[in-house]
């Protein structure tokens, strides 16, 4: 049999079968089952019925979008520093406000705990302040990898033809590399929105005993509840299409 | 026509410190086409720049109608450019690239519709309002961006070598079409390129740049036909020079043989003659004031690329009808053809090529560059070396030296001799020197290893 190039592709196609789409489907024919086994929509109906479910929907997005924002303006003026400072160091710094991800995640959490503690005398005064505080200190360096890049790879021409048309240095700003970062900032918005949705793992871990969606599927599972879990699942699966496609619209008319 | 742009003593510097551009001096007429030509590294486009307020220069100034802008930002000249690879902002349709010069001066939305809508007629993209940049061709873009320049009605058009992307047909035919763009429009253009066949097509003057410094500025007619310099000469088209020099009034020694000529040039001045192609004269054998052998007859079309040689000499000439390779032809140098120019004796300048061994053969002699300069140098690459005649002193020893030959001439300069000093396959070296040598004695030529400064040829 002669080698073809598509073949490379092989091992991960089985990969996709066994770890991504098999349990996909088992996720969907979950939610759309009862214990018996029946089709039904109860579970879905159920989410949107219940005050305790939606308040997590919402307290969940409210957490992702303030961490979001958060990300997003510290990040952005820090990534345009970084790519405008000197070729040599320029790598060095980069590397400086990527290294945490290097960190294992729960030690920075834990650290990040003892000096919450040491400062606040007690955390649960202020839960989501010290959730917003740590899911920043988990999500930056997302933010800032993918709009450092853009900024890196700004045709300067763009800016000198900016200028020699006239632009001061705020509109050079607001008309040229504002929307010349706008796919950078999408994709660090998807690197952090989302999984910020999701992540309990920093609210456990600072005493934040308020639900979001991570949690929830993590609750549902945990008492053996596969159907409920698995609805919470591919709700937040729709809200990442959803979300998917949106960004998508917005950098293609960029 | 009254001057629009002065540029006075600019110097340029880079935090190397070397001179891109030293004490340049440049006046542009309103409405004129003016093109900077030169080889890459020879100081244009920073020029350009600092006309366009990207760079600023060390010294000088930058005089616009007689004010001086040298040091203004881009965004506060009333100058724009067309960019070398269009610099269209990706983000906007066509229209909005256009008009994007004119919101920032605030002008009034209607007639804003109104001037885009005029400048893409100006570059026959009628319609293309509502495209995106990426859905253009290369030659679309070019337009578009020349569209974006010219709806600002600029004083000044700068337009960094805008054609370099494009293939040689569409090259033509944009020449032609900013040649009229400019003749409509009635703008000053000032434009940068390599090419010397576009600065011809387009321009009313040639400025030719190399090392920073302007070598000669003319019409084209006057570039080609009457260069400043071997260095002018050898860039633009294809020349004949030989070296020589002045014996009689209007007769000049080049080539093996006494020529007549227009040239006014004194006795004795050291020269080089230069003839075109086209201007060369076939005869039959014996008929003209040299007999040469055909060493390759190439046709191009309109004519026929005949190299032929005779002695050490070898000679180009465009004839209309094929010769046979080897076979024997008689040239000749009609005098009013045959340029003249004062050859300049403060440098040597050689060029050669990298040996394997990591020396470089300059033909009459072989040096060893340093390793800084041959490190990332493949053997096979072009180089030249340049040395002052400052730098560069006689000896009797012919081993101390790293080559030799014979005093031709003798001049005093104040404090010192200048030498010219020929070698033995015929070639000038010019040396300073304290003493007093006698013609015709065997010298060899000493520089110091650091005062010879190499440079890469592209």
């Amino acid at each position: 049999m002669r080698f073809k190039r598509s073949m490379l592709g092989i091992p991960y196609v089985i990969f996709l079968i066994i770890f991504v789409m098999a349990p996909l489907a088992v996720v969907f024919v979950y939610t759309f089952t009862n214990g018996s086994g029946q089709f039904t929509l109860e579970n879905f109906l159920g989410f949107f019925k219940s005050s305790r479910t939606i308040a997590t929907l919402v307290y969940s997005l409210f957490v992702a979008l303030v961490t979001t924002v958060f990300c997003l303006l510290i990040a952005y003026p820090t990534a345009y520093a970084l790519a405008r400072s000197g070729f040599k160091k320029k790598n060095i710094l980069l590397l400086l406000a990527v290294i945490p991800m290097w960190i294992n995640f729960t030690l920075r959490v834990t650290a990040l705990k003892e000096v919450l503690d040491l400062v606040e005398g007690n955390l649960a005064y202020y839960p989501f302040f010290n959730t917003i505080i740590g899911q920043i200190y988990d999500f930056l360096p997302f933010m800032i990898l993918p709009i450092f890049n853009v900024f890196d790879e700004m045709d300067k021409s763009l800016l000198e033809a900016g200028r020699d048309l006239g632009a001061d240095r705020k509109s050079l700003f607001l008309s040229v590399i504002l929307p010349l970062s706008m796919p950078g900032i999408a994709s660090g918005i998807t690197m952090v929105f989302l999984p910020a949705m999701t992540n309990y793992v920093v609210l456990d871990m600072l005493y934040n005993s308020t639900y979001i969606m991570g949690s929830l599927i993590g609750s549902y599972f945990n008492a053996y509840d596969w159907h409920n879990g698995s609805m919470v699942s591919t709700i937040l699966l729709l809200i990442i299409i959803l979300f998917s496609l949106i960004g998508k619209n917005k950098t293609q008319n960029a | 026509m009254e001057n629009i742009l002065e540029l006075k003593h600019i110097t340029k510097s880079y935090e190397d410190g070397i001179n891109v551009i030293e004490d340049l001096n440049l006046t542009v007429k309103k409405g004129e086409l003016i093109t900077l030509l030169g080889p890459s590294g020879c100081g244009k486009t920073t020029l350009l720049r600092m006309i366009g307020g990207f760079d600023l220069p060390n010294s000088g100034e930058i005089l616009l109608h007689g004010e001086d802008i040298g040091q203004l930002p881009p965004e506060k000249r009333p100058i724009n450019t067309v960019f070398q690879k269009y610099a269209l902002f990706p983000f906007l349709n066509i229209y909005d690239n256009i008009a994007f010069g004119l919101k920032q001066r605030k002008v009034d939305k209607n007639l804003i519709r109104q001037k885009v809508k005029h400048a893409l007629s100006v570059v026959d993209l009628e319609g293309f309002e509502k495209r995106n940049v990426d859905s253009l061709s290369g030659g679309q873009q070019q337009r578009v961006a020349v569209a974006r320049a010219i709806v600002n009605e600029p004083e000044i058009l700068l337009l960094d070598e805008p054609l370099s992307a494009l293939d040689h047909k569409m090259r033509l035919e944009m020449q032609a079409e900013i040649r009229n763009m400019h003749d409509n429009l009635g703008m000053t253009f000032i434009y940068v390129t390599h090419d010397q066949e576009e600065a011809m097509n387009l321009s009313d003057r040639i400025v030719v740049m190399a090392n920073g410094v302007i070598q000669q500025e003319g019409a084209p007619e006057e570039i080609y036909d009457r260069p400043a310099n071997i260095f002018v000469a050898d860039f633009i088209g294809v020349s004949n020079i030989f070296t020589g020099d002045v014996t009689d009034k209007k007769r000049a020694r080049f080539a093996g043989k006494i020529f007549k000529t227009d040239s006014d040039l004194p006795v004795g001045t050291r020269i080089e003659a230069m003839i075109r192609p086209e201007n060369v004269e076939i005869t039959g054998a014996g008929e003209g004031a040299i007999d040469a052998v055909v060493t390759s007859d190439i046709y191009k079309g309109s004519h026929h690329e005949i190299t032929a040689e005779f002695g050490k000499y070898e000679v180009t000439v465009y004839g209309k009808s094929r010769v046979e390779t080897g076979s024997t032809i008689g040239i000749d140098f009609p005098r009013e053809y045959i340029h003249l120019m004062r050859h300049d004796m403060d440098m040597n300048v050689f060029d050669g090529v990298i040996n394997q061994d990591g020396s470089a053969d300059f033909t009459y002699f072989t040096l060893a560059p340093d390793a800084e300069f041959m490190r990332d140098k493949a053997p096979g690459s072009k180089v030249q070396v340049v040395f002052e005649s400052k730098d560069a002193d006689l000896s009797d020893d012919p081993e101390a030296g790293f080559v030799t030959g014979n005093i031709d001439a003798i001049m005093y300069i104040g404090d010192h001799y200048t030498y010219i000093v020929r070698g033995d396959n015929d070639e000038d070296y010019y040396a300073d020197d304290d003493w007093l040598w006698n013609m015709g004695d065997r010298v060899s030529i000493v520089v110091p290893q650091d005062k010879f400064r190499y440079r890469e040829l592209i």
